[in-house]
Order: C-alpha cells, then structure tokens, then sequence
C-alpha cells in the first residue's frame, strides 16, 4: 500500500518550471530519504505535497485521498516540519505546542510525552524567539510528532540539531518507523539518509532522477596491510562484501553494518599485517555523485 | 473549526502589537474624558463672560432708548413705559431688549438648582419673540432678529426647552460636558469614525502576512480543514476580537466617564439636523440655525449607532482580511491597509457637516456617521447601503474562496 503517490506533478513560479512532472511513491511503514541538490526543488515538493502549494498540473494522493479534492482527510495523516520549524516566536513553547493540540484534539497527556520526548521540559514557558536554532527544531520536531501522524514529512530535520540531538533524532526516526510511521527524510547529509532510509528518491532540476530501494548500509574501507591478498582472500567469504585489491598494500571493500564486525574479525589477524582501517563515505555518497556530477 | 478560531483567538490575545493598540485607543479615550471637562469649563467660562458684556450693553442699549423716549414726551417711566404709549410700541420694546441679552444668556447653561424655573422663563420669553417674529413687531434696527433663519432657531430652541422641562433633563452647558453618555455619543461620533478604521486595519491587516513573515502559517496549512476553513477561522477570531476589544474600550470610556462626571440621563435629546445630515448633542443653543432639527433620546441614538457601527466592524474586517491574506510583508500590510480604509474618514474629518456632497455625502454610512445618514436621507438609504456592503462582502468573500482554492495563496 502507498501512503503518497504522486504523479506527473509540475509547478512553475513566474513562468520558471521549478517541478517538471515528477513522479514517485512511498510505500506505506517506509523510511524514504529525499535528495538533491539546494534548488533541486526538494521542498517545493514537499510543500506541494502536504497542500501548502497547489500544482499546476498532475495528482497528489495520500493515503489514497486527492490531496486537492480531499484535502481534510488527506492531511488527516500527515505532519511534518517543512523547510524550517513552522513557530510562533512571541508564544512560549507551551504555547506553541498547544496549537497542535487543540487544532488536533489531542489530550494534555499526549502533550506532556511529547515535551519529555524531546526534552523541552525546562524551556516550555520560554518564548520560542529565545529558543537556540536545536531548540526550535526539536520543537518543530515534537509538533509534528503531537499530531500522531501515520506520514511523518520532515525536511532538513538535523539543521541546527548537536550531536547528541542529532543522534537522538536517528533514534526517534527509527523508532517511529518501527511503530509503522511512514518517514519522508529531505536532507543534505547523506550519511544521515544513508543509516536511516529504506528508500531514496533523487531530485534535480525538478525532476526526479532516481528511485531506487537502498542496499543494505554498506560504507566503503581502505584497509592498509602487508598481506593485501591475503585480506582480500578473506574478505571473499563474506557474501555480501564488495573487495578489490588497489595495490599491493591497499585493498578497498564494502560491507553493510551487519557484516562489519565479521570482515573486521576476519582482517585483523596477525599474519595479514594490517597497519591502518580507513572508513571512505558511504555508497549513497557515491550514487550522489555519480547522479549529480555536474553539480559537483 | 472552534479550535482553529481558539488558536488564533490566543495569537490575537499575546500578540504585542495587538496589545499595544488597544491599549493606546483605551488611554486615548480615559485621557479625552478629562480634556473634554477642562475643555467643557473653559468654553463656560468663556460664554458667561460673553453674558456678562452682552448684559451691560443691553442695559446701556435699554437706558438709551429710554432717554430718547423721555427726551421726546415728559414724564415717562424708564423701567415700564406704561400708560404712556400705545400697546404696540410697548411690545417692541420688550421683544427688543430681551432678543439683545436672551441670544447670548442661552449660551450659558442653566444653573443647576433652579434651571426649570429658567427653562420655564425661557420658554415663555422664546415663545413671545416668536410670536413677535411672526407679526412683525420687533424694530427693523435689530438686526438679529429679522430673518427666517432666526425664527427657525427660536423655533427650535423652544422645542429643545420643551423636551427638557417636560422629561425634567438637566441640560448640558456644552456639548463637550463628558457625563457618562453624551461622552459615549461624542466617542462613537468623532473618535470611532477614524479610531475605528484604523484598529481593524493594524490588528487584522497582518494576520496572515506575519505569519507568512514568521513562517508559522505552515502550521496552519497542515491542519486537515479545507483552506478557506483557515480563512474563516483567522476572519471570525479577528472580528469577534475586535468587536469584543472595542466594546471594552467604550465601556471603559463610558464607565470612567460616569464615575468621574456622573452619567447623566439616559434621555438627554440629541439634535439631528436633518439638512446637513449631522448629529449632536443638543446643548442649549442649537448649533446650526436654519436647518430642521429634530431630537432623539441620546440612549437610543447610541444603541443605533452601536448596531450600525457592529455592521460596519463586520463589513470591514472582512474587507481588511480578505485584502491582508494576498499581502506577504507585515510591514506593508500595516500601511496600505490602514491608509486606505481611514482615507474617507479623514475625507470625512475634513468635510464641513452640510458640505459633504456626493460620495462624501454617503461615506458617513461607513464611519460611524449612519445615523446621521438614517435620519438625514431616510431608512431606505441606509439599507441600500446595507445592501451595498453585504454585496461587496459577498463578492470578497467569493474572490477570496476561488483565490484560496485555486492559487497559492498565502505561501
């Protein structure tokens, strides 16, 4: 089943055609990961889904509503937080967190996990104006999490978020989708995307340039060693690994995250000299920039 | 859709600026009840100096006739002339000299204790002159006293007096005395018809370009309602605000007045003067002679104008939000709008009552004037132009809906 299926969507602003009859679905439970380059027109579809603007052309339907003709309960199972956290900076974080639960009908318990899920409990009765850029993203965040949505639509969602918030964010992403939350993740950094998405959708010049499911996480290594053969012997007997001897020294594989402690286990043995591990990006990376190369 | 106009019933409540303006309007009004006392006193003490010098003329006039009659014949009493001339002659004499001191005593308010006996003189030495007037008896000399204007004055400052003696009303020495309810009618009058315009427009004009400028309208747009629902909502929460937040202002006004100035009755008359389309408090010198003049119950006036006024609260808010929710920059909605809906007020402001014509003559409708308009060109004036606004507001809100269904609208 299909929580948002779009199709043959365009957009112009001032006769500029900034979304060119794209395409693409998300399958319902899954974590699906948005990418382009800034200008690819990564929020105006977002916008365009959610209804903020309306396309000149083509169809946009969650959960099997037209997001036109049946706008209420289309977006009766979405929320998100698009382009930047949607607050107002005079009200207290209380204040804000209220608008949801009142335009939602959610309950004040509801409210009260939410504020200590994001861990805002200190600063609720600040206005938000005072809020650092993480504390408004958190808010922003637990806005969107207030509405209890089945479509979770999150743009940029680590922008001004520390480690710990963004870490703490992968989790909340995580566990949400395990709860069957539908997640549609735009985000520049990739190795964000890449730990988390079932799936990425790729956007340039306002179309869509890629669809395809993620394999499973596998970062790429540059293992230094005596006995390079010998590692990438080795490393042949992980099914799923991707070796290839670069020189006599220095041999370069790809694992997913299961597979990493075995193919560490299996390299590090005495006879093979290994001087040095070095992690060298993710695949995501390289399917970026092989698709955006002009770009880059 | 209750909990949408909540929400923006709150962003209305804790928004500064909202605040801010509201709080101005009331410090305006508790601040002009004062000034109109001191303004009130100065204008008395002003006129019963006027009294006085008019008094000591008219005596020197009346010694001076006298002495001119004693020239001519022997043996005249000065303070009477009775026995001695013909009838005829008497009565000018005395319609002369009471016009001379009685156009400027009625100036000056009748004392309070003991102003019905005065009202009561008044009226008897009015309906003399009028009587006078009218058979051609008063001297040619007297210039005061010899036009129609003059005799449609007398005539409706003899009703004034009649309506005050016969409801027992103390009257008012000025229009500007700022007793509880000619303060209320001087406010809804002259403040309101710019106060008004300009309220609406710097708290409703902006109430979707700050939240486009802040970002928050997002917030909006995700709540599973149809889009106009968001339009409906922000426009019902604007106008209850406003409409709630100026009924606190006048009652404000009026119970500060009453506290301070006492409240004054409920009755006083109010003059409309039907030919210039033009309201007052009825003092106790009519303030435009040769114009019909009428009077109503300054209670009723009020309620009148208030209901009208609620219409005109509802007419506008609509107009401002509808206009606001295509404008993106906050800071140009607090300008253009506030600039283009107090223009005609100020239009207004500016018009001398009586030479307001055309277009002028119909905006009082729209500010705060209806019942002038009632009263001046007839009811059915006033439901064309009732007619008039439900149309525009018809027509905004179709505009509005297309514009918000099928274009990007606000983002």
């Amino acid at each position: 089943m299909k929580i948002l299926e779009v199709e043959h969507v365009t957009k112009s602003f001032r006769k500029k055609k900034v979304i060119d009859g794209i395409s693409f679905s998300v399958g319902e439970g899954k974590v699906v990961g948005f990418v382009g380059p800034n200008g690819a027109g990564k929020t105006t579809t977002l916008k365009l889904v959610t209804n903020i603007l309306i396309p000149d052309s083509g169809s946009i339907h969650i959960a099997g509503f037209n997001i036109l003709k049946e706008r209420e309960k289309a977006l009766a199972n979405v929320a998100g937080v698009i382009e930047n956290p949607a607050l107002y900076m005079e009200l207290s974080g209380y204040d804000n967190l209220r608008f949801i639960q009142r335009a939602y009908g959610k309950s004040k318990s509801d409210m009260e996990q939410v504020i200590e899920m994001i861990g805002l409990g200190h600063a609720m009765r600040q206005k938000t104006g005072r809020y650092s850029l993480g504390m408004k993203q958190r808010l922003g965040l637990g806005m969107a999490l207030l509405a209890d949505p089945k479509f979770l639509i999150l743009d940029e969602p680590t922008n001004g978020l520390d480690a710990s918030g963004i870490i703490e964010l992968r989790a909340l992403i995580c566990r949400k989708a395990k709860e069957g939350t539908t997640v549609l993740l735009s985000s520049h950094i990739l190795s964000e995307v890449d730990r988390i998405a079932d799936e990425v959708v790729f956007i340039k010049d306002g179309k869509i340039v890629e669809e395809s499911a993620m394999p499973p996480l596998r970062k790429k290594y540059l293992v230094k060693a005596g006995d390079a053969k010998g590692v990438l012997g080795q490393l042949a007997s992980i099914r799923d690994a991707e070796a290839v001897l670069v020189n006599d020294t220095t041999v370069e594989f790809r694992v997913g995250a299961g597979d990493f402690a075995k193919a560490m286990r299996l390299v590090c043995q005495e006879e093979y000299q290994v001087q040095d591990i070095q992690q060298e990006g993710t695949q995501l990376e390289h399917v970026y920039q092989d698709i955006f190369r002009e770009d880059a | 859709m209750v909990s949408l106009i909540k929400i923006e019933w709150t962003r209305l409540l804790k928004n500064k600026k909202n605040l801010m303006i509201l709080g101005l309007l009331l410090a305006l009004v508790l601040l002009l009840s004062f000034y109109n006392k001191k303004l009130n006193d100065g204008i008395v003490l002003r006129r019963n100096n006027m009294y006085e010098l008019s008094v000591t003329y008219s005596m020197m006039e009346r010694d001076a006739i006298a002495r001119e009659y004693t020239d001519t014949l022997e043996g005249v009493d000065p303070e009477t002339f009775d026995g001695i001339y013909p009838e005829e002659n008497q009565k000018r004499q005395d319609y002369w000299t009471r016009d001379i001191t009685f156009t400027n005593k009625q100036w000056v308010a009748f004392r309070r204790d003991g102003w019905l006996d005065e009202a009561k003189a008044t009226l008897d030495k009015d309906r003399n002159m009028k009587e006078g007037l009218e058979q051609g008896l008063i001297r040619e000399r007297n210039s005061q006293v010899r036009d129609i204007r003059t005799l449609q004055e007398l005539d409706n400052r003899i009703r004034l007096n009649e309506y005050l003696v016969e409801h027992g009303i103390v009257p008012l020495k000025t229009e500007y005395e700022p007793m509880a309810y000619p303060y209320l009618f001087y406010l809804l009058g002259t403040v309101f018809p710019l106060a008004l315009p300009l309220v609406v427009c710097l708290v409703c004009g902006d109430c979707f370009a700050a939240e486009v400028e802040e970002g928050s309208i997002k917030s909006w747009m995700l709540v599973p309602v149809r889009r106009w629902g968001i339009y409906y909502a922000k426009l019902a929460a604007n106008f209850l605000f406003i409409f709630l937040s100026l009924a606190v202002v006048l009652g404000t006004g009026f119970l500060t007045a009453g506290l301070f100035h006492g409240f004054g009755a409920a009755d006083y008359p109010v003059s409309v003067f039907y030919d210039v389309g033009h309201l007052n408090m009825a003092a106790t010198v009519p303030e435009a002679a040769g114009v019909t003049v009428d009077y109503l119950p300054v209670a009723k006036a009020i309620w009148q104008m208030l209901l009208l006024d609620g219409l005109f609260t509802l007419f506008l808010t609509v107009l401002v939000v509808s206009l606001g929710s295509f404008i993106r920059q906050a800071n140009t909605a607090t300008t253009v709008l506030p600039l283009l809906f107090t223009a005609p007020a100020m239009l207004l402001l500016l018009a001398e009552p009586g030479k307001r014509s055309g277009l002028v003559s119909r905006i009082p409708l729209c500010y705060g004037y209806t019942y002038d308009i009632l009263k001046a060109y007839g009811r059915d004036e006033v439901y064309l132009m009732a007619m008039a606004e439900a149309v525009i507001i018809a027509l905004v809100f179709i505009v509005t809906k297309v514009a918000v269904k099928r274009k990007d609208w606000i983002c």
